[in-house]
């Protein structure tokens, strides 16, 4: 759903002549809210109900003056987005940072099967041997993991229990965002590329390897977009 | 009175007023103003950011439900919340006492200073 069908089925309750003064108001902090389309819905929500119960707390001479009146208590829609937008960039940043600390582990360990499964000298060594082995091969890896490990840990601190245990300023962890996710980009495509190079042998592990780290390349590089777009949006 | 006036005292009105039990965003508002009889008459915009950063902190726990045929979001205490209401119920009183001496609203030391 829309900003515009969302603001507008908010305040369907509403005495018709009020119902275009809510939904304008509504409108406009959808437009200057910043985040997910699901974090702005849950906070036009929250924020209808409020003005719903303002209105009908609120006396005037006719329903629209009453929408306008109950309005001004709200304050400015774009000043009233702004204090909400450390929260928003807070869940960005802590969305982007889980995602990549909850699926690095099963990518990796599917990336060790799919590089290192193969002549019986290779697949019968132990895992600290293939994964010295992995890092061998593609010593950007190591580096890039040191860097992204800790960021998405920092991330995950912009909002949610890990908020409370590493209280951080959400710019910076939609930075760390923003760093994890592009690094993580940079890994996936690293290990597809290296893939793709001929003189591979191809598995169905590999086959699996490539597709979920093309959609984690496309995942993450959004995810960090929107860290960026939110962490310099001034 | 002024938000301003109030800037730095927020979160334990806040936290104070959801001591009662879960309640809505509004019913919140409703409440401070209620409870101060009148003088606490916030912007509606500065009380829901507030609620927001107080979840974020880990004091309130916020939770959807249906209430008047629509979605509406309710806020609740904390362990770490009722925590954190405590120590600033002990920090105002020590501050509110030391406002009142030094301005003459109850203090012995005041008049006897002379």
């Amino acid at each position: 759903m829309d900003d515009r069908h969302l603001t507008s089925s908010l305040v369907a309750d509403l005495d018709p002549s009020a119902r275009p003064v809510a939904a304008g108001y509504l409108r406009e902090l959808a437009a200057a809210l910043p985040g997910s389309r699901r974090d702005r819905s849950a906070i036009l929500t929250e924020i209808a109900d409020g003005l719903i119960e303002q209105i009908a707390d609120t006396d005037g001479p006719n329903p629209a003056t009453v929408a306008r009146t109950a309005i001004r208590g709200f304050g400015d829609p774009q000043h009233l987005a702004a204090q909400f937008a450390p929260e928003l960039t807070g869940k960005t940043a802590h969305r982007t940072g889980f995602g990549l600390v909850s699926s690095g582990p099963f990518i990796g360990a599917l990336w060790l099967l799919a590089l290192t499964s193969g002549p019986p000298a290779v697949s019968t060594a132990s895992l600290p041997e293939r994964i010295i082995g992995l890092f061998a091969a593609l010593p950007v890896l190591p580096v890039l993991l040191l860097i992204i490990v800790p960021t998405a840990l920092v991330a995950t601190a912009g909002a949610g229990r890990a908020a409370w245990v590493l209280p951080i300023a959400t710019g910076t962890a939609c930075l760390a965002g923003l760093v994890a996710g592009v690094g993580c980009a940079v890994v996936d495509l690293t290990l597809v590329v290296h893939a793709l190079l001929p003189g591979g042998a191809w598995s169905p592990f590999l086959v699996a390897a490539i597709t979920i780290s093309t959609v984690r390349l496309i995942v993450a590089g959004a995810a960090a977009r929107r860290c960026g777009r939110l962490r310099f949006a001034g | 009175m002024r938000a301003e006036v109030l800037k730095g005292h927020l979160d334990g009105l806040l936290l104070s007023v959801l001591e009662q039990g879960p309640i809505h965003g509004y019913a919140v508002i409703e409440s401070l103003r209620v409870r101060s009889g009148g003088a606490f008459d916030l912007p509606t915009g500065t009380v829901y950011p507030a609620l927001h950063r107080l979840e974020r902190a880990g004091l309130v726990r916020g939770s959807w439900s249906t209430g008047a045929g629509r979605r509406r979001r309710c806020y609740e205490l904390t362990a770490a919340g009722r925590t954190a209401l405590a120590d600033q119920r002990v920090s105002w009183w020590q501050f509110a006492g030391a406002v009142s001496t030094v301005m003459g609203g109850g203090g012995p030391a005041w008049t006897t200073a002379t």
